[in-house]
């Protein structure tokens, strides 16, 4: 019996790890630069200012946004790396772009820096992100085509994954899978497509077959069990 | 065929055995049904269409020493808060056309065993039925319930 239980459980471990790494291995599709690109080092998939390594702003947002909250994302005011490396967590400055150090453009908005740059380690969205809510304007790919578009952080954000959707967005391990695809609204502005729940419902149901019939499998197998009444 | 009809509430001044709604005085109703057995002879699920054997025989009181036999025909055998009903239609008498009813459910492929001796000569009383339950989650179950 003990061992069924740990068949059971072992399954589950698969199934949860298999729901865990499917949407970090799709991540990548935004944003983010070249180190650990958004997504890789725990961080949403929209970073500002995402660069690459050596004051390039690669692909990705690179127009202006805003974040609430003040995650540290942007306005560093150090020299190496952000201002909040060592110990000075709440010190960020609201500045846009990087207000000093190796590889500031000093361009405004632009958040072409290197040293020390919100998308390297610990930008925003990464470990610790004090924000609950973010919201931004950035370009959103379909078709060949660039759309502004509006990204409010958290999951609603995977409806973006629909512009160029791969397979396993059909399935229910992805987290696409329970959202719509983006809707573009006045301005030619696309805004996330929100909850799937139909899709929600019916992989719900589907987990729940599946477990039914792996327990099934797993747990009674050639087992009788005798009762008196 | 045979109507056979037995109730008791309990004690032996409830107990009533009939056929074909005359009163049959028995000094002992036994009824056996062994099925729902595999290769190895432990219980498994189909019941009667893993084949098995069955008697059912009353020795009335004028002539203990003879058997009669009760099938082909119907024996219903009510028991406080159980009802069991066996039937057996084919006229040579083969065991594949039993049906099993047990409190009004059709029980003939869960069926592992039926006994039921009521034998009022050495004041002994028994029934048992074993179930074979198939659960879609957990185990299966083998269900014992005691009758009487």
């Amino acid at each position: 019996m003990k061992k069924n239980a740990w068949g059971i459980l072992s399954l589950m471990l698969f199934a949860a790890l298999l729901l865990a790494t499917l949407p970090a291995l799709a991540r990548p599709h935004f944003g983010g630069g070249s180190f650990g690109r958004s997504g890789s080092f725990g961080g949403g998939f929209h970073s500002f200012g995402g660069g690459s390594s050596f004051g390039h702003s690669s692909f990705g947002h690179s127009s202006g946004g805003f974040h609430f909250g003040g995650g540290s994302s942007f306005g560093h005011s150090g020299s190496f790396g952000r201002s909040g490396s060592f110990g000075s967590g709440s010190s960020q400055s609201s500045s846009f772009g990087h207000s000093g150090s190796f590889g500031s453009s000093g361009f405004g908005g632009r958040s072409t820096g290197a040293y020390g740059r919100s998308g390297s380690f610990g930008r925003s969205g990464s470990f610790g992100r004090s924000s609950g809510y973010t919201h931004s304007t950035s370009t959103y790919y379909i078709g060949g085509r660039s759309y502004p578009a509006h990204y409010y952080g958290g999951w609603g954000d995977y409806s973006y994954y629909w512009g160029t959707p791969a397979w396993y967005y059909y399935t229910p391990f992805h987290p696409a899978f329970y959202y719509y695809p983006p809707v573009m609204g006045q301005g030619g502005v696309y805004y996330p497509g929100g909850i799937n729940w139909f899709h929600l419902l019916l992989s719900g149901v589907l987990f729940m077959a599946v477990l039914a019939v792996l327990a099934k499998a797993f747990s009674s197998k050639g087992r009788v069990r005798y009762r008196n009444y | 065929m045979n109507q056979v009809v037995f109730k008791t509430e309990g004690d032996w001044d409830s107990t009533t055995l009939t056929c074909n709604g005359r009163d049959w005085p028995a000094a002992q109703m036994l009824v056996q049904i062994e099925a729902g057995r595999d290769e190895y002879g432990s219980p498994a699920r189909g019941g009667v269409r893993d084949g098995g054997q069955m008697s059912a025989v009353v020795r009335s009181q004028d002539n203990p020493d003879q058997e009669q036999a009760i099938f082909p025909g119907t024996l219903q055998m009510n028991f406080p808060g159980h009802e069991v009903v066996v039937e057996n239609v084919h006229p040579n008498f083969d065991f594949e056309f039993t049906r099993v009813l047990y409190n009004q459910r059709d029980v003939t492929e869960q069926i592992v065993d039926l006994t039921v001796n009521i034998d009022a000569v050495n004041n002994e009383v028994q029934a048992v039925i074993t179930l074979y339950r198939p659960h879609w989650l957990g185990a299966d179950e083998v269900a014992t319930i005691t009758i009487l």
